[in-house]
């Protein structure tokens, strides 16, 4: 009976794969094992009908192609995915400063960031409000607030391409309501609203809607901010500065609920409230002069978007601070700017 | 001659390992047949051969940087037998083609020798290449290979043991039984055997 270790030897003893000591055994043993010497010969003819298989002709040629040797794009490495990635980082990184930079508003030492998150909404507004109310309210006191303005607009403008194309949208839908508070000043939770409004639109692909947007919103808005001057400008003259900001923040804020209540797609009426009077309270501080409120202020888009209420996320900057959302946005950005940049230079060298 | 051919290999990997990909394709026409024989010897079939093999050369052209030298055929059988053996163990199947189906499938088989000049010889000796082809299908993946880079591709041991990536010990035990499965199959097939494996048989039955 022949083992494994048998059929192992007489197969390397076919290849010439023994050693000489392992060859001269087995050699001996052939001599007097019939078996043993029986399977060689059958392994033997095995090997040789295996041997006789002919070589064959590829059937065509496998040459290659430059088609066939270039990758194939794959999702993670295509451009479009980069693209992708660096225009979510932009999205992301504009939200995330626009969201971070009312907090820092709030803060009394920095009055200048209070008027760059309002300037930002309205920058359509307050361009033709510069034109048309020094005009129609009579009020020259005007001219200079709108000028010193001018430079935080320029500043707001700045932070990023994509929430100055985004807002003309929601000052357009704002200008679209009918009742427009005038003088309501800048709520904080207003111009959050307008800032998510803006992140909806974006991500909905607003680029394409921009320019008739842009056209749109100067013809609206530049109405608007023209009646809204004149009115403006009648009010102040009739109240003091201080308790005229006051009592119309009052005013805006009771109409608001009312707005809110009113309108079904309106949210809980909590929103507007806590925050915008608090907010209407401190602009005295920034705007001494009465003409001040009546040229400078941007509520148009602010009040109206607020009574509008187009975010589904109600009341979410009451809880949770919004510059941690900011900074998280920011962070996501981040990562995914490096994402985008990862993916493009894996793509650059395969 | 064969050391202007080699010298002239070898400006060609050089070529190749630039990028050019014309030499590349130069060096495959000299290698594809016996690419293409061992495909598919350890396939089964022409088809699976073809696709695994025009696989195994685009790989080898994105991996040349990982050529070191020596036998650019070796390196390139390496390189194909994974590829057989990967696409082996992904379909897991062993193909056992009917004699029907491999008649149509060896169409492509080169000339039978000339000593078999009759129609029933000609015939017979492809019923035979058939018998043994589909004797090899039987096999694991494992022992197909050893036994298709030794007994058709020629191999020595240590080279399969490269190629495979394994033991020379594990390479005479997968010979062994390799060949021992392969004999036992061509018993079945005895009537097609030539006469002198016929007399070991009935040797061997007696």
């Amino acid at each position: 009976m022949l083992t494994e270790r048998d059929l192992e030897l007489l197969s390397a003893y076919l290849d010439g794969a023994l050693t000489e000591a392992e060859r001269a055994d087995l050699e001996a043993r052939l001599q007097t094992d019939a078996e043993l010497s029986r399977e060689l010969a059958r392994l033997r003819a095995t090997v040789d009908l295996v041997r006789t298989l002919p070589s064959l002709s590829a059937p065509r040629d496998f040459t290659l192609t430059r088609d066939m040797v270039r990758r194939q794009p794959r999702i993670l490495t295509s451009v479009a995915f980069s693209a992708l990635s660096a225009a979510a980082a932009v999205v992301l990184l504009v939200l995330g400063a626009t969201l971070m930079l009312p907090q820092l508003a709030s803060s009394p030492l920095s009055n200048n960031q209070i008027a760059a998150v309002p300037t930002q909404v309205n920058t359509q507004p307050l361009q033709t409000a510069q034109e048309i109310a020094p005009e129609e309210s009579g009020g020259g006191a005007a001219e200079p607030e709108v000028d010193e303005s001018s430079p935080t607009l320029e500043r707001s403008f700045a932070d990023g391409a994509l929430a100055s194309t985004s807002l003309p949208t929601v000052a357009a839908q704002g200008t679209q309501q009918p009742l427009i508070a005038a003088d309501a000043l800048v709520p904080a939770t207003g111009t959050f609203e307008a800032f998510s409004f803006a992140q909806q639109e974006t991500t909905t692909g607003i680029e394409e809607a921009l320019d008739d947007a842009d056209v749109n919103t100067q013809q609206r808005v530049a109405m608007t901010a023209t009646e809204q001057s004149a009115a403006e400008a009648q009010e102040a003259e009739s109240m003091p500065a201080p308790a005229a900001a006051n009592g119309e923040a009052a005013d805006t804020s009771s109409a608001m609920v009312q707005q809110a209540t009113q309108l079904p797609t309106s949210k809980p009426s909590e929103t507007p409230l806590p925050s915008s009077t608090p907010t209407a309270t401190a602009t005295p501080t920034f705007t001494p002069s009465p003409t001040a409120t009546s040229t400078f202020t941007p509520s148009p888009t602010v009040t109206s978007t607020s009574t509008f209420t187009p975010t589904p996320v109600p009341g979410i900057f009451d809880n949770v601070g919004s510059s941690g959302i900011g900074l998280g946005l920011i962070v996501l950005a981040i990562i995914l700017l490096g994402v985008a940049l990862v993916t493009t230079l894996i793509r650059r060298r395969s | 001659m064969v050391g202007n051919s080699e010298f002239e290999e070898q400006a060609l990997i050089r070529r190749a390992l630039r990028g050019d990909l014309d030499a590349f394709n130069a060096l495959i026409l000299r290698y594809q047949d016996s690419a293409y024989t061992l495909a598919y010897r350890i396939m089964g079939d022409p088809h699976s051969a073809s696709d695994a093999l025009q696989e195994a050369f685009i790989l080898a052209y994105r991996r040349l940087g990982t050529y070191r030298g020596g036998s650019f055929r070796a390196w390139l059988m390496r390189i194909t037998t994974n590829q057989c053996y990967d696409e082996l163990r992904r379909v897991r199947r062993r193909p056992n083609v009917s004699v029907e189906a491999m008649g149509e499938e060896t169409g492509d088989d080169p000339a039978i020798p000339d000593d078999a000049d009759t129609p029933e010889e000609v015939a017979e000796q492809r019923e035979l290449q058939q018998a043994i082809q589909q004797c090899i299908g039987g096999l694991n993946a494992d022992q197909r290979v050893v036994l298709v880079l030794c007994d058709v591709d020629g191999m020595d041991y240590q080279a399969i043991a490269d190629t495979v990536g394994t033991q020379i010990g594990t390479v005479k035990s997968r010979l062994s039984r390799a060949r021992a499965s392969v004999r036992d199959c061509l018993q079945a097939v005895r009537e097609l055997l030539p006469s002198a494996y016929r007399l070991i048989s009935n040797e061997d039955d007696d």
